[in-house]
């Protein structure tokens, strides 16, 4: 989990997603303990109110949920969820990103085909 | 929420110079906020009025409940920290932490002599040979240790390397979130700290010009580089606060009212988009003003 301080996003969106990639990379696992508020505000030197307000976005969406007396655990369905929504943001805007992104350096459709198709070659060797 | 601080058209004269001119504001229990003025306006007088060294010219001002001019009721459960505290020359820092112990309420001794031993001070010590960056952080120890309701420091990192600052940091949210109270900071290294806090408060010529949560802040205004082609007409339906040329580009500081249309048109038109620092929008604002009219800026 890092924090950019010139991001566009609002910390708060920082922390969620940060802990979010925790999760999609196992680093944090199902029905297991996630981080604390205060374990996230020491760590990143940042006001407890924004940790809890990024905590309390993924209980909002269901991908932390709070057991009693033992703090924020890790939903069941949580990877598949954040999975969901990734996919909707990545079609949506890192796309368009990289659409405007080809457009400025002059690449044409069919050679950003061949691009994708090197990485993944890349990929699997 | 109970108002730590609250005060209504505050106004302190100095001679003929207003360093508070009017200022109205109210501060909630239990935040950490950031106070941030250029200098000279009127933050030190705004923190010393509250903390009842001086009494103002006209206006109201409410501390813990009560008026903070030598009243012992709200001046045993705050603490004002800045770089002018004096102490009697024969005093020991073992000796300033005893009278601690004797005039503020909540005062943790235990956690004053841990601390102390953390930056290598001793209670032999004169606090008068003391360098600076060491006063600068017994008079921080002394801040945090007395677990004031209200606690006011003043550039508390004066002199201190960076290392030592961000040790400082740590502390005072660690010991924050332990013992939730009201935090003022008063910086000029603001950007450093500024994710510590919950609000900030910014004064110019005595006046409150803003008064935001630091997210509201740091989303404030954008700042935008692009081709003046592109950005100059587009930038004139907004609310721009400052603006560089850079050859055939302009860099721009604006508020941020954009809607996911325009941001998609610049964005198209190559036109870079990220968050202004708040330092930066702050100056923009201040200098502004000179001119008159800051009225629009207003949260």
């Amino acid at each position: 989990m890092k924090i950019e301080q010139d991001s566009l996003k609002p910390i708060y969106v920082q922390i969620a997603e940060g802990i979010e990639d925790d999760i999609l990379n196992g680093i944090l696992t199902e029905d297991e303990q996630a981080y604390s508020q205060y374990q996230i505000s020491k760590q990143f030197n940042i006001n407890p109110a924004t940790a809890a307000k990024g905590i309390n976005l993924l209980v909002s969406e269901g991908i932390l949920y709070k057991k009693r007396g033992l703090g924020m655990h890790v939903s069941v369905e949580a990877k598949e969820m954040i999975q969901s929504k990734r996919k909707k943001v990545f079609l949506s805007s890192l796309l368009k990103e990289l659409i405007i992104e080809a457009r400025k350096l002059d690449i044409g459709r069919e050679e950003i085909k061949k691009m994708i198709d090197d990485f993944r070659g890349g990929e699997e060797n | 929420m109970n108002n730590v601080i609250s005060c209504n058209r505050l106004t302190k004269t100095y001679k003929t110079k207003n360093a508070l001119d009017g200022l109205t504001l109210a501060i909630g229990e239990n935040k950490m906020i950031g106070l941030i003025g250029r200098n000279g306006a009127g933050k030190t007088t705004f923190l010393k009025t509250c903390a009842g060294h001086i009494q103002q010219t006209s206006g109201e001002i409410t501390v813990l409940g009560g008026k903070p001019f030598d009243n012992l009721d709200v001046l045993s459960n705050m603490i004002f920290i800045d770089e002018e505290i004096q102490y009697n020359a024969a005093l020991k820092l073992g000796d300033v932490l005893k009278l601690g112990a004797t005039y503020y309420k909540n005062w943790d001794d235990a956690f004053a002599k841990k601390l102390l031993k953390y930056f290598d001070l001793s209670d032999k010590q004169k606090y008068k040979k003391l360098s600076r960056g060491m006063k600068t952080q017994f008079n921080m120890i002394m801040g945090l240790s007395s677990r004031s309701p209200l606690t006011l420091m003043d550039e508390p990192t004066l002199g201190l390397d960076v290392a030592v600052r961000k040790e400082f940091y740590s502390i005072i949210l660690k010991d924050y979130m332990e013992n939730p109270r009201t935090f003022i900071l008063s910086s000029h290294l603001m950007s450093e700290l500024e994710n510590m806090l919950e609000e900030m408060i910014l004064i110019h010529d005595g006046k409150l010009l803003l008064q935001k949560s630091v997210e509201e802040l740091q989303g404030y205004a954008l700042l935008m580089n692009g081709k003046s082609e592109v950005l100059k007409p587009f930038l004139e339906k907004k609310q721009v606060l400052n603006t560089e040329s850079f050859g055939n580009s302009i860099i721009a500081g604006v508020v941020n009212d954009f809607n996911n249309e325009e941001t998609k048109f610049l964005e198209q038109n190559n036109v870079d988009i990220s968050n202004a620092k708040i330092e930066d929008v702050y100056i923009w604002i201040t200098k502004n003003s000179k001119g008159g009219g800051f009225d629009e800026f207003k949260g």
